[in-house]
């Protein structure tokens, strides 16, 4: 079980293993939450803290919501909104202390445009 | 001038010219936020936002204050609480348009401990060039 914390420590993150990548995305709200996301099932993860010290983001299609620490800002997941299916929950991993993560392939995902990881399309251009 | 914008619009930095270089900083708060900080002086730069649209987060020594909008999260810019004449602020470059801060060299900093530039450390440890 690994352990983060916001910077104030309002809220938790547990997750049951490291994960063996993370998303770097340049997408509008992506960029500039500088977030690095690691994808669980929701039941992998569990958040600590009382609900009333986040708040959310929700935009667009408002199929996502990108909740944040009220106090000290800290982006700490993103989970989907009640009317989504999808039972993925992202996980900011700039949470983690690194050395406890340990190294972690960090996959760079064109969301402002093709839609796709970068690191695919490179592999897809050598063969 | 160059202007940084949160994701919703509530908020807009606007600094003086396009940074040439970045800092990524592995302090406990930086490696957080993900920011890449522009830095300039206080006086270059301006916070365009209603009253109410911004949250500051203040911790530690509370020498300085974290700014973000409220709305949508992103964390916009830090100033020291106390100004003086040479005070210098940091813009966080994650809301300038990419292509502004595309030839920007990205410095690590190692806020976590040393305080030092990490790329300085590299060329301190290498021989001096003739």
């Amino acid at each position: 079980m690994l352990s983060a914390t916001c910077h104030c420590g309002a809220v938790q993150i547990e997750i049951a293993h490291p994960p063996d990548a993370v998303t770097n995305c340049n997408c509008s709200i992506c960029r500039r939450l500088g977030a690095l996301w690691a994808f669980y099932p929701v039941e992998a993860v569990r958040i600590g803290g009382d609900p009333a010290a986040t708040r959310a983001y929700q935009w667009g299609e408002r199929t996502r919501r990108f909740v944040r620490c009220r106090h000290c800002g800290c982006v700490t997941h993103c989970e989907p909104a009640a009317s989504q299916p999808t039972r993925k929950l992202e996980v900011n991993v700039r949470m983690f202390d690194p050395a406890l993560l340990g190294p972690v392939r960090v996959r760079p995902f064109d969301g402002a445009g093709a839609w796709k990881y970068l690191d695919e399309h490179a592999a897809e251009a050598s063969c | 001038m160059l202007s940084a914008r949160c994701h919703c619009g509530a908020v807009e930095v606007r600094a003086p010219r396009p940074p040439e270089t970045l800092t990524n900083c592995n302090c406990s708060i930086c490696r957080r936020y993900g920011a890449l900080w522009a830095y300039y002086p206080d006086t270059d730069v301006t916070l365009m936002a209603a009253p109410d649209a911004t949250d500051e987060y203040v911790w530690g020594d509370r020498s300085q204050k974290f700014i973000r909008c409220k709305h949508c999260g992103c964390v916009m810019q830090w100033r020291k609480l106390m100004l003086g004449p040479d005070t210098r602020t940091g813009v966080n470059a994650r809301n300038f348009e990419p292509s502004a801060i595309d030839g920007a060299r990205i410095r690590l900093l190692d806020g976590a401990q040393s305080w030092n530039y990490l790329d300085q450390a590299l060329s301190a440890s290498s021989p001096p060039v003739a």
